[in-house]
């Protein structure tokens, strides 16, 4: 059964200075009390996106924050029936009102990516992977990939350096971002195009690593055998090292 | 009949909790909303937790009191959840957290008129007919009524006759709110249709100022509290109660001690009334 239009008026009036903090008189209502409602709502955005984004709210000064914080809940329409899942439309958020040319940092959108993606794949669903075996040797066995990761590419290495110095070293950078199986815990890999690209084959297909190969080779143009092969071994033992490679298909 | 006393399982103290030999709930109580679509470490450590321990539920984000449309996609996945693991109890509070097409992740007043009797009491319906359960209506704590044309004890048995739902009976929000509003606890608590709560919920709050508590959740139960529980629990049947701690954690041995002494006043009135008909 559908409101009373009134009474929808009521509520949505209630709700708005929630997100605006502009307190309006509402009939029936302690209007001294409206003002505990929008320090409720304000403290559970806040108190999100401070334990999301750390770097951002450390690096912003407190008014520049607070400018993020009162225009986000002013503006947007949270979606996300699942708050901690939030800081991604926070992120889009900023990113949409161009908020890093009106303040000046020209890195706060890769910044707030970084973050959010932290968190999105340590929270991520668990992805199913083949049966494997941890002995096995990457010139004749298949790869099993870890599927819990992400790809960024950075203009700006906010995931090496303190933001300070990060902006000094424009460039291009591409990052893997992983879960590790056991811990749970996410970790970052500064790799090159081609080591995307290695990653995100072995993700489509468990390669044999000369089709890998035979692929990178045509792609990125490298007539050297020997070379891509030598530096691909190197690449795929660290990445076993550090849990990104699980390790060999059983029954190929 | 056996006392059982849970506790709110937060990820502050989850770790803690599952690896303790001090705290000692008979039950944990999930917000399905902080644990949806959660894998990794999170999606282990609520793996042992459901494992362990039988499981409530209590809603978040499910907004019955909003002025727009259900959101079916969102209830689908509670659906899923509340199966998986086996949950008996799911509860959700008599507020809205979403309106404008906008979620608050706060708990605000619904006016207490008429026709906001009619349209939640239909939700619920709607909703407990898509779950295949009854649910668990909480009396939410508020710091100003809005365009009330009825008292709040009127308003909240209306809906859960209209509805024919369960009460979650929160005693610290009762507490909360006579104090607020100046009413008299009991006879607010008399006044509800007492058959129907199926859960009770019992918390810390924080008083900001001489005439305002806020419903914090971060505090120890205070002994007004205690006394208000003890004497609800006479006039109730045996149902789970729960223990609320959201932030500003102590050391398990207080929450445990805080487990007991709820456990201590159950036993008290359910066990020997119980032994006492038998």
């Amino acid at each position: 059964m559908p409101l009373n239009p009134e009474t929808a008026d009521i509520q949505n009036r209630l709700a708005q200075i929630c997100r605006t903090g502009e307190i309006e008189p509402i009939p029936g209502a302690k209007q001294h009390r409206l003002k505990e409602y929008r320090q409720l709502v304000y403290s559970v955005i806040n108190n999100t996106f401070e334990q999301a984004f750390p770097i951002t709210y450390q690096f912003l000064k407190e008014a520049e924050w607070e400018l993020l914080i009162n225009s986000f809940l002013k503006e947007h329409a949270c979606q996300e029936s699942q708050v901690w899942k939030l800081p991604l439309e926070f992120y889009e958020y900023v990113n949409e009102k161009d908020f890093q040319s009106s303040l000046g940092y020209p890195f706060l959108n890769e910044l707030l990516y970084f973050e959010w993606l932290e968190i999105e794949v340590h929270t991520m669903p668990d992805v199913p992977f083949s049966e494997y075996s941890i002995e096995g040797n990457f010139k004749k066995d298949r790869i099993v990939l870890n599927p819990e990761y992400e790809l960024m590419a950075l203009t700006y290495p906010v995931h090496l350096l303190p933001v300070q110095e990060a902006i000094q070293h424009k460039g291009s950078y591409v990052v893997l971002v992983f879960r590790e199986q056991e811990s749970g815990k996410v970790k970052f890999m500064n790799i090159s195009a081609l080591h995307a690209y290695f990653v995100e084959s072995l993700n489509k297909e468990e390669l044999l690593l000369k089709e890998l190969l035979s692929g990178a080779s045509a792609v990125f143009n490298i007539p050297d055998d020997k070379l891509l092969l030598e530096h691909a071994l190197l690449f795929f033992e660290d990445l076993r090292s550090q849990g990104m490679i699980l390790g060999f298909k059983l029954n190929n | 009949m056996k006392a059982n006393v849970g506790i709110g399982f937060r990820r502050d103290f989850a770790e803690e909790l599952l690896n303790s030999v001090v705290l000692n709930p008979l039950f944990i109580e999930l917000a399905p909303e902080n644990w949806i679509g959660m894998g990794g470490y999170w999606g282990k450590v609520l793996r042992k937790a459901t494992e362990r321990f039988p499981v409530t539920c209590h809603g978040l984000s499910l907004s019955i009191g909003s002025p727009e449309p259900l959101d079916w996609e969102f209830i689908k996945k509670v659906k899923l959840f509340l199966d998986e693991h086996n949950v008996q109890v799911y509860s959700e509070h008599l507020s809205y957290t979403k309106c404008n097409n906008a979620h608050l992740y706060d708990l605000l007043p619904i006016p207490f008129r008429e026709d906001a009797i009619h349209h939640v009491a239909q939700r619920i319906r709607e909703v407990q007919d898509f779950l295949e359960r009854k649910i668990a209506i909480e009396n939410v704590s508020y710091y100003t009524p809005v365009a009330a044309e009825m008292e709040e004890h009127t308003f909240v048995s209306s809906i859960l006759e209209e509805a024919d739902c369960n009460l979650l009976l929160d005693v610290n929000n009762v507490y909360v709110n006579s104090f607020n509003h100046k009413y008299d606890a009991k006879g607010y608590i008399q006044k509800l249709p007492l058959n129907r709560v199926a859960y009770i919920h019992m918390a810390g709050h924080e008083k900001v100022s001489e005439d305002l508590i806020i419903d914090t959740h971060g505090h120890a139960i205070i002994d007004p509290v205690y006394e208000l529980f003890d004497w609800a629990v006479e006039r109730i049947n045996p149902v789970p109660v729960l223990l609320e701690r959201d932030f500003n954690f102590p050391e398990m041995e207080e929450l445990q001690g805080e487990l007991v002494a709820l456990q201590k006043i159950c036993t008290k009135k359910w066990e020997t009334a119980y032994a006492a008909k038998s």
